[in-house]
């Protein structure tokens, strides 16, 4: 049984799979998705529709997009815009950029070797070289360069570059400081590394000195101010995971595995992927994780669906049966009428009538229930009814009532546990209905759940917000079958064998 | 053609199914008639300027943004027959004008009924048709072919099944928030809507494929299409038009909660059930809880009458089994 339960909740990877991509695939087109917070929104927009849905079919790297840069400044006569803006580009991609443009520099010609090197200006004033100025210099930067690329490009190399990242946040001394900046953005992805939620206060010295030095590389002022909470902290941190998810491949060179992988993570997709797995499904607008709030609102949708399901199957199945045992007389119809009805008023109606008489009495989360309850028994009470009658007719049930048992002993010992089996499948299939029936009484009670958040996701264009609310509930689909296929396989131990066959049928 | 009509026979039978096709009626007729019962402009007008049937349909950019004195003066001499509501459903009209009563806007009750029983009934029409379409095809080609057709689609039905219909419409609107919301949501109330269908005619299929007159037609040489159509199908179809008919209430129950949410379409009953919850009027919420209530119960008595009706046994030989 528990084998055959793990295998049936294997399928929530499919589900969850194909219901994230469905859903991306209709919130894609939303004109205008919300940006993350504190990421400039113009920008982020950009950078975003450029990227295709799916898949990228030529990932970009920092070789590239240098490679492009160069090619600009080269094509563009001198002063142009498009000129300046290569060299912007150049400047910012920084210290990432001079493993890949040094090397080359003297195969291009001797006037665009001149104008390239001057676009590394900046970069070598924001590294805080000795004779900084000769990079300005036409007649000196090609020899500057060639000279600093021949001393230094043994520490543009990973471990290097780790290891002046690990020592700087450890102990913050100038020297190791003047380390850091040298590597310039080239240090940035063992910054990000670097980076993790703050447990205790302790940690916030080493974190405040990388988020320093990020903020000193990018120009980007996002650190962590003096006394804060560790919470506002780790917003901070998030910020910057969240930036260099965007940022990533201006800084990163692509090799092997990393390029494979790249074909999908350059993908909105794959970003969104990478955003909902290790960043908790990313931020809201307030800075906080989407998957903490959602966690926080699931608590009252699920207790409200939960106890207004129980509830309505408790009061139902008993009422079916006894039902179906009067049947034809006036309490069987006395019963059909007392569900059908609130059934027919639907949640909407009830709701109003509840808050308009006794909702200033008691919890709204009891009546949020009990009104759930209500709209809810009409299906069970029918199915253990409908189930429950041919039972009642059979021989066996005639020859025991003959032998003298009592309509409780029939009812409970031949009649229920027939009749709960298909009772218990449809738990599964009632589930959209509850969860319809909980965002409505959510709105009308006042509780701060699922559905009032998603309603102001909807206006508010939120798609962080809405494809978390449509993973949860695959989430929630999967669950509910696979608990209603083991009640129904524990009330109805014929079906065992046959559903632990089940997988293996056709193979 | 005999069991068809042994099927009405037996429906009719019963005083409950009369009452509910009654209920039905008074609400289906006047939400397809709408503009005869309750509009702004006349249902006919013949004068100088021309003749002109139901202009409210034909032309209703002349009547856009008139007010009642205006609409008055446009066929002033014309001869006109009138709707009885001379007040649609989203304009405010004077005080002796109602039928019975207004909301707290002074529109007309009776006018924003019926015409949130066209958005009701036609969003369950349409989005019922497509999960039909779709839901038969699939659950046909997953039940027919089996093997790999079968894994591949059966696993979808039964999640897409549990899913919660709310979230998809969430998406849904959220993804096209300035395009007719009546067809986003019929789009999405049949994106989950088809899974159910698609469940039934499987099962039904695959029980149907194994008897014996299936094996008996293609022996004799008919090809798989004609085997599907004329004697798998017609054997699968009856769960799915009971189901379909049930569907008819939760479909609509589930658009008046979607509307309820500010998530549909303007006129609907869900609206009108909003409007209680304010320090408003409950005068909207009543008529538009009655109508949905009304057209729940109607539909949900016929469907029952029919499903019992179909199964000729439990009909014949004890009618105390009968609910109701």
């Amino acid at each position: 049984m528990f084998r055959f339960a793990f295998r049936r909740l294997l399928w929530l990877v499919p589900s969850v799979l194909g219901v994230s991509l469905l859903a991306f695939l209709v919130l894609s087109l939303l004109p205008e998705p919300a940006a993350p917070a504190r990421l400039d929104a113009e920008q982020w927009r950009r950078r975003l529709a450029a990227s295709p849905l799916f898949f990228e079919v030529s990932p970009a790297d920092v070789r590239s997009r240098v490679a492009a840069e160069v090619q600009r400044i080269v094509a563009a006569p001198a002063g142009s815009p498009d000129d300046t803006t290569g060299q912007e580009e150049l400047a910012r991609l920084g210290g990432a950029a001079l493993p890949v443009v040094l090397p080359e520099l003297d195969a291009l010609g001797p006037s665009d070797r001149t104008r390239v090197a001057l676009a590394l200006a900046p970069i070598a004033e924001r590294m805080g070289l000795p004779n900084a100025e000769l990079a300005t210099q036409p007649q000196h930067v090609v020899v500057y360069w060639n000279r600093f690329w021949g001393a230094r490009a043994v520490e543009f190399s990973p471990a290097t570059a780790r290891s002046a990242v690990r020592r700087y946040a450890r102990y913050g001394t100038e020297a190791r400081a003047a380390q850091l900046r040298l590597l310039d953005t080239f240090a940035l992805p063992y910054l990000i590394e670097a980076l993790h939620l703050p447990r205790e206060t302790a940690d916030l010295t080493e974190l405040r000195r990388v988020v320093g030095a990020l903020s000193a590389v990018t120009g980007r002022d996002d650190r962590i101010r003096a006394h804060v909470s560790l919470g506002e902290a780790g917003a901070v941190v998030y910020h910057w995971q969240r930036w260099w998810l965007v940022y990533q491949d201006d800084y990163v060179r692509l090799t092997g595995s990393g390029r494979v992988a790249a074909f999908v993570m350059q993908s909105r997709y794959g970003k969104w992927v990478y955003e909902t797995v290790v960043l908790r499904m990313g931020l809201d607008e307030q800075g906080r994780p989407v998957l903490d709030d959602l966690l926080a609102r699931c608590r009252v949708t699920l207790t409200l669906l939960a106890l207004g399901l129980a509830l309505a199957y408790l009061v139902a199945v008993p009422l079916g049966a006894s039902a179906a045992y009067l049947r034809g007389r006036v309490f069987d119809r006395l019963a059909a009428t007392a569900v059908i009805v609130p059934y027919a008023a639907s949640p909407m109606l009830l709701g109003a009538l509840v808050l308009h008489w006794g909702a200033p009495i008691g919890q709204p989360m009891v009546w949020a229930v009990v009104t759930l309850a209500l709209a809810l028994a009409a299906d069970p009470m029918r199915q253990s009814r409908a189930a429950l009658l041919p039972v009642l007719t059979t021989e066996y049930v005639r020859a025991s009532r003959a032998r003298g048992a009592g309509p409780m002993h029939v009812l409970l010992v031949h009649g229920l546990r027939n009749a709960l089996a298909p009772v218990a499948t449809r738990m599964a299939t009632e589930m959209p209905v509850a969860i319809t029936g909980c965002f409505v009484l959510e709105q009308i009670f006042g509780l701060r759940g699922v559905g009032s958040a998603t309603l102001d996701a909807v206006a508010r264009h939120d798609t962080r917000w809405l494809m978390a609310v449509a993973l949860g509930g695959s989430v929630l689909a999967v669950v509910a079958l696979v608990t209603s296929d083991v009640a129904y396989a524990t009330l109805d131990p014929r079906l065992r064998s046959s559903l632990l066959r089940s997988g293996r049928r056709r193979a | 053609m005999s069991r068809r009509v042994g099927v009405g026979d037996r429906m009719a039978r019963s005083t409950r199914v009369r009452i509910a096709l009654v209920m039905l009626a008074a609400i289906v007729l006047p939400a397809i008639f709408a503009e005869l019962i309750a509009a702004d402009a006349p249902i006919f007008a013949a004068g100088p300027h021309g003749v002109y049937v139901l202009p409210a349909v034909v032309k209703p950019a002349s009547y856009h943004g008139l007010d009642r004195a205006g609409i008055e003066a446009l066929h002033d001499e014309d001869f006109a027959v009138w709707p009885v509501i001379r007040c649609g459903p989203s304009s405010t009209c004077p005080e002796g004008a109602h039928l019975l009563g207004a909301d707290g806007r002074g529109r007309d009750l009776v006018a924003r009924v019926v015409y949130g029983g066209r958005s009701a009934i036609g969003l369950a029409v349409l989005a019922l048709a497509f999960a039909t379409v779709v839901g038969v095809c699939l659950g046909a080609v997953a039940g027919y072919l089996g093997g790999f057709w079968d894994e591949v689609l059966a696993r979808p039905i039964e999640v897409v099944q549990a899913f919660p219909a709310i979230v998809v419409v969430a998406v849904v609107r959220a993804a096209f928030p300035d395009q007719n919301a009546a067809w986003s949501l019929v789009l999405a109330v049949a994106a989950v809507r088809w899974a159910e269908v698609a469940r039934l005619v499987r099962a039904e299929v695959i029980q149907a494929t194994a008897e014996p007159w299936v094996l008996a037609a293609r022996a004799i040489g008919c090809g798989h299409w004609r085997v599907m159509r004329r004697h798998i199908l017609p054997q699968a179809m009856r769960p799915v038009v009971v189901s379909t008919m049930f569907g008819v209430a939760s479909v609509v129950l589930l658009e008046t909660a979607v509307s309820f949410l500010g998530l549909g379409v303007d006129g609907s009953w869900g609206a009108m059930l909003a409007e209680g919850l304010g320090p408003a009027s409950a005068a909207a919420t009543v008529a538009g809880g009655l109508a949905l209530g009304g057209t729940v119960l109607a539909v949900y008595f016929i469907a029952d009458a029919f499903e019992e009706a179909l199964d000729a046994r439990v009909a014949t030989t004890s009618r105390e089994l009968q609910l109701w």
